[in-house]
């Protein structure tokens, strides 16, 4: 449980394995997959491949109803799909379920718990002693503005705080690869820049491995290392953009002149892409 | 926050006024005989006066009640479980479960009082069979509907199924289980005096047989009284219960 406070322990990890480039965290094979209902066929994914190395933040974006949340189900080990696998560092773990710290669409924090058990339940299912771990979330809830909340339920919180809660119980989570499904869409635009840098901030500390899905592009140029463009029905990756912005990234990045043509090329190619339904 | 308490508090205390005062007015005007329909202020008089002689009757039915709700809820949460855990059990057997309630369960008071004699068993066994069914159905229904995000959650977690029905299933059914157990605890004063109908010799229900057919119907008035009382006695023990075990907003 040290590699959650400690700050990135895969630079030495990146070292240590300089001939041979490291297995990516989280890799995707030419998934596919289609669902079949009644007389319907829905061909959903159509070999979706893609790679998150170690310590990177990977952005997956994409329209509506492009099968982003079936890929996570199957990442999750909850779908599997028809051919194709899913591999972490460099191990097949197609099917298997928690190989991933997750953070849903919406918090799902259980509303029966405090805010610091909801954080702590990845430990909880895991076995381990929970005092260890407690210092370890008291610390991280302060840095999320949740100081004060740790005996408050849940519902008590604004929306913003739940999806923060959310997000430390997937960093409190001891897997390496933290998925995020469009972690602050329910979010309004303002608290949602808010947590836009917050996480920025926080990641850019713990450099977790991070496949996020979201369609909002700023979103995914301010937050990634690289972004993935999913194509419409059935899914597959159009393009992958590599963002070159230099780290610590502040948000003025925001008015760069190379960050608004990246911009703008993205959302060209997801417009064209949206046309052809 | 004492005006807004006031406001609700009013309206049907004000309801219930009127209505006594429709009665005891009927009944001076229309001459009515007291065996048929006392007044009010009769069956008060009466309660005050009759009261002691009351108290062990009262106390013997909510002994039956208390003991024949806690066997009936119990076996309610065991079956419930059972069905849940094992889904073999649960297609197997509920269809057998909701067609057990086409039985009127009173109906099997004789026949118990027949097999089991006059004694406290068959009367417990009344209110057991009347009791589980609404914890057994409530908590079943409850376990089934468990939140689709925080199931995949735990999924995605890789909680064991244990971890699941501990940690998410059962507290998730608990405000459930306890709409269901409001319900028995109504039911189980209902079974008790029922019982007490068909064969005892003490409580509430057998003080009401006794006063029917002396036609002290201001007896059998106050009898009912109690009978209400005791209904709002448990569920006032079921609320206090539910407000210490779930802490949480249940509407969130």
């Amino acid at each position: 449980m040290t590699h959650q406070v400690s700050l990135p322990d895969h630079d030495g990890h990146r070292q240590s394995s300089t001939a041979v480039p490291p297995a990516p965290a989280l890799e995707v094979r030419s998934l596919h997959i289609t669902f079949r209902e009644r007389r319907s066929e829905v061909h959903v994914l159509d070999g979706l491949s893609l790679q998150v190395q170690p310590g990177e933040f990977v952005s997956l974006i994409g329209p509506s109803g492009s099968g982003k949340s079936t890929l996570f189900h199957i990442i999750g080990g909850l779908t599997a799909p028809d051919a194709g696998s899913v591999l972490m560092d460099g191990q097949d773990v197609t099917g298997e379920k928690g190989r991933i710290a997750y953070m849903p669409q919406q918090p799902a924090l259980f509303p029966w718990r405090t805010v610091e058990d909801n954080v702590l339940l990845p430990e909880e299912l895991r076995g381990t002693s929970k005092t260890a771990a407690r210092e370890n979330a008291r610390n991280w809830m302060e840095r999320a503005g949740l100081a004060g909340f740790e005996k408050a339920y849940p519902h008590t919180l604004s929306g913003g705080m739940q999806q923060r809660a959310a997000f430390l119980r997937a960093l409190m989570s001891p897997q390496e690869v933290m998925c995020l499904d469009e972690p602050f869409s329910a979010l309004d635009a303002l608290t949602r820049s808010d947590m836009q840098r917050w996480l920025l901030d926080i990641w850019e500390d713990t450099r977790r491995s991070v496949l996020m899905i979201t369609h909002h592009i700023e979103e995914a140029l301010l937050l990634s290392d690289s972004i993935y463009i999913l194509s419409a029905r059935p899914g597959t990756i159009l393009k992958r953009v590599e963002v070159p912005f230099p780290r610590p990234r502040r948000e003025n990045i925001l008015n760069d002149q190379s960050f608004i043509a990246l911009k703008t090329e993205i959302s060209a190619i997801m417009r064209e892409e949206q046309h052809k339904r | 926050m004492r005006k807004g308490w006031w406001s609700s508090v009013w309206p049907p205390a004000a309801a219930v006024l009127f209505f006594l005062t429709v009665w005891q007015a009927a009944v001076s005007v229309f001459d009515i005989e007291p065996y048929i329909l006392p007044a009010p202020t009769a069956i008060g008089h009466e309660a005050a006066t009759g009261a002691s002689g009351l108290f062990q009757h009262t106390l013997a039915t909510l002994q039956l009640t208390l003991v024949g709700f806690m066997i009936g809820t119990a076996i309610g949460l065991v079956i419930s479980l059972a069905l849940h855990l094992v889904p073999f059990l649960k297609t197997a057997l509920y269809p057998l479960l909701i067609l057990s309630q086409n039985v009127p369960t009173i109906a099997l008071a004789p026949l118990l009082m027949i097999w089991f004699g006059f004694g406290m068993l068959p009367k417990v066994i009344v209110i057991t069979l009347v009791c589980f069914f609404p914890v057994a159905v409530a908590a079943l229904d409850g376990l089934a509907r468990t939140d689709r995000t925080m199931m995949n959650y735990m999924q995605m977690a890789g909680a064991t199924s244990w971890q699941i029905f501990t940690k998410l299933e059962l507290p998730h059914a608990l405000p459930s289980i306890f709409s269901g157990i409001r319900i028995a605890a109504t039911y189980s004063v209902m079974g008790a005096v029922i019982g007490e109908w068909i064969g005892s010799d003490r409580g509430i229900g057998y003080y009401m047989m006794l006063q029917k057919s002396g036609y002290r119907t201001d007896r059998v008035f106050v009898a009912i009284l109690i009978i209400v009382l005791l209904s709002l006695l448990m569920v006032l023990l079921i609320t206090l219960l539910e407000k210490r075990l779930i802490r949480w907003n249940r509407k969130s």
